[in-house]
């Protein structure tokens, strides 16, 4: 353990998961909940067109900046055209989701086959890069976790109310059109930041499946806001440990854990029902 | 239950309604509300599907803009001190929200998260107002129709509002729910004082408790006495039913 600790890569990874883990599962209660859960898996997959196009745009122009910031501008841009389709048409959200999807992965496909984009970087998109973690990407991962606690707590009793009953909360004269654009931007700035840790394929499981198996478990919301992290954490810290152990890539095995975890709580929860009296 | 005819001589309007239109897009939803609501009475909306009714509270509630017209609260009456109580069919109760946590959500102050213990007995209070303390660890899930309506009558009343709407509140009720129901919004009129607006499906609870009724089909087809307007002719055109006047608890 020790020797791990000692290993910049490996420590790296380990503090990426310490801080990402919990943080994407207590985004994920309100993405659940919310019935978001294939938003942040359209807006992780439009990474592929974000990255497509800033190589697109370095080729073309000659830019020299970092492919990521341009995956961060082509999830914000996606996710308000997203928020702004949920609440001016009458399309079902997850109408408005596939079309998104599939038309940003398309896009971004015929980028990369007309032979503009980098295919070394899409792999990286699509599985991941977590040992190539550096201070910096530590760095926005840290600020990134404040602001998913900070504007989830701040906001906390809205975004409740607005789960529950929406017009319950436009009564309390609560703004729920702004704090829904304000969830959707910061879903897009979470998929972005998290690309490095799993990959554009598996990254909606760190966000679905803890508040998943928190709620089969949890009896109230508050104990599913405080269980979803728990176990956010507990699934990316023992999925990278893990992984070193049987030396695998580290986002398959955390999304297995995770996996791991929501079977546990369901049998679990199964059992407390059989035992509890008729 | 009869209402409180000491309460039927209040006359004052508190809400005033003049050419009211409301359209969502450009389909016209509502139209020529011309209406008074009186201090103290119970207010009760019947109408088929799409008449309007649920639309009405929110021009009321300024939930929806008015196309045309005003709405006008009197002294003392404003959205902010209105009780709303939605239909329950729009409540997910999927959310693994116990009573507590809904009702907390209504209270002021900005730590909800933490609850606490004078949020607790705030909740309780209002509860047992309602004969409905026991009910506040339950998870809403775990609720039957009478149950819920019952939670979220005490969560619109926990800001102590002066005028109270309730959209459908016997939809999942039962028989008996439906007269606990009867007793609790007479009791309400009667001893707290407020103006109680409904709409209802439900024929049996609203000549049970109204003090007016008011027929509503995109603009107000008749306006009355429970007895003056829920008479077979009405009831025939907007419901579509057989000849013979309304018989309760038929």
């Amino acid at each position: 353990m020790m020797d791990f600790w000692h290993v910049e890569f490996m420590r790296n990874t380990l503090v990426s998961a310490l801080i990402l883990g919990p943080a994407c599962a207590l985004l994920g209660v309100f993405v659940t909940l919310r019935g978001m859960a294939f938003f942040s898996d359209a807006l992780a997959h439009s990474a592929i067109t974000g990255v497509a196009l800033g190589y697109l745009l370095q080729e073309w122009l000659h830019w020299n900046v970092d492919p990521m910031l341009f995956v961060l501008l082509f999830s914000l841009v996606l996710a308000t055209v997203m928020a702004y389709f949920f609440d001016r048409t009458k399309l079902r959200p997850d109408t408005i989701i596939a079309f998104s999807f599939t038309g940003s992965v398309a896009l971004g496909y015929l980028i990369i086959s007309c032979g503009l984009g980098k295919y070394r970087l899409i792999d990286g998109i699509l599985f991941g890069s977590i040992y190539s973690n550096s201070l910096q990407d530590i760095f926005r991962q840290a600020v990134l976790a404040l602001a998913i606690v900070g504007i989830l707590f701040y906001n906390l009793k809205s975004y409740a109310l607005g789960i529950l009953q929406p017009d319950l909360a436009r009564v309390q004269g609560i703004r729920l059109e702004r704090l829904n654009y304000l969830f959707a931007l910061l879903v897009a700035a979470t998929v972005t930041v998290c690309l490095k840790m799993v990959g554009a394929l598996l990254l909606s499981a760190l966000i679905v499946i803890p508040p998943a198996a928190a709620k089969v478990m949890a009896g109230n919301f508050r104990s599913m806001l405080l269980l979803a992290p728990v176990l956010g954490l507990l699934a990316a810290v023992c999925g990278v440990l893990l992984s070193f152990k049987v030396n695998a890539p580290s986002g398959p095995v955390m999304v297995l854990v995770n996996v791991g975890f929501l079977l546990g709580s369901l049998v679990v929860a199964g059992l407390q029902r059989r035992r509890r009296p008729a | 239950m009869v209402p409180d005819p000491q309460l039927l001589e209040v006359k004052t309007p508190v809400i005033r309604l003049s050419g009211v239109e409301v359209a969502y897009d450009r389909d016209r939803v509502l139209h020529d509300i011309d209406l008074e609501v009186r201090q103290g009475e119970i207010l009760s909306f019947i109408g088929p599907n799409g008449a309007g009714k649920s639309t009405l509270f929110k021009a009321l509630l300024g939930l929806v803009p008015c196309a045309a017209g005003k709405i006008e609260f009197s002294e003392g009456y404003s959205p902010s001190r209105t009780g709303y109580v939605p239909q329950v069919a729009a409540l997910d109760r999927s959310i693994p929200f116990s009573v507590q946590e809904l009702l907390t959500l209504n209270l002021s102050g900005s730590r909800w998260w933490l609850g606490g213990a004078s949020q607790r007995r705030a909740v309780a209070a209002q509860l047992e107002q309602l004969h409905a303390g026991h009910l506040i660890d339950k998870s809403l899930h775990e609720l039957s129709g009478g149950e819920l309506q019952r939670v979220m009558i005490a969560y619109s009343l926990l800001r102590h509002p002066n005028l109270l709407i309730l959209d459908e509140p016997s939809t999942g009720v039962d028989h008996a729910g439906v007269h606990e129901l009867e007793r609790l919004i007479c009791h309400l009129r009667n001893q707290q004082q407020l103006t109680v607006l409904m709409a209802s499906h439900d024929l049996h609870l609203v000549q049970l408790v109204s003090d007016r009724v008011c027929c509503l089909n995109c603009h107000i087809c008749s306006l009355g006495s429970a007895d003056e307007v829920m008479h077979a002719h009405y009831l025939k055109e907007f419901y579509a039913l057989g000849g013979g006047r309304f018989r309760h608890g038929a």
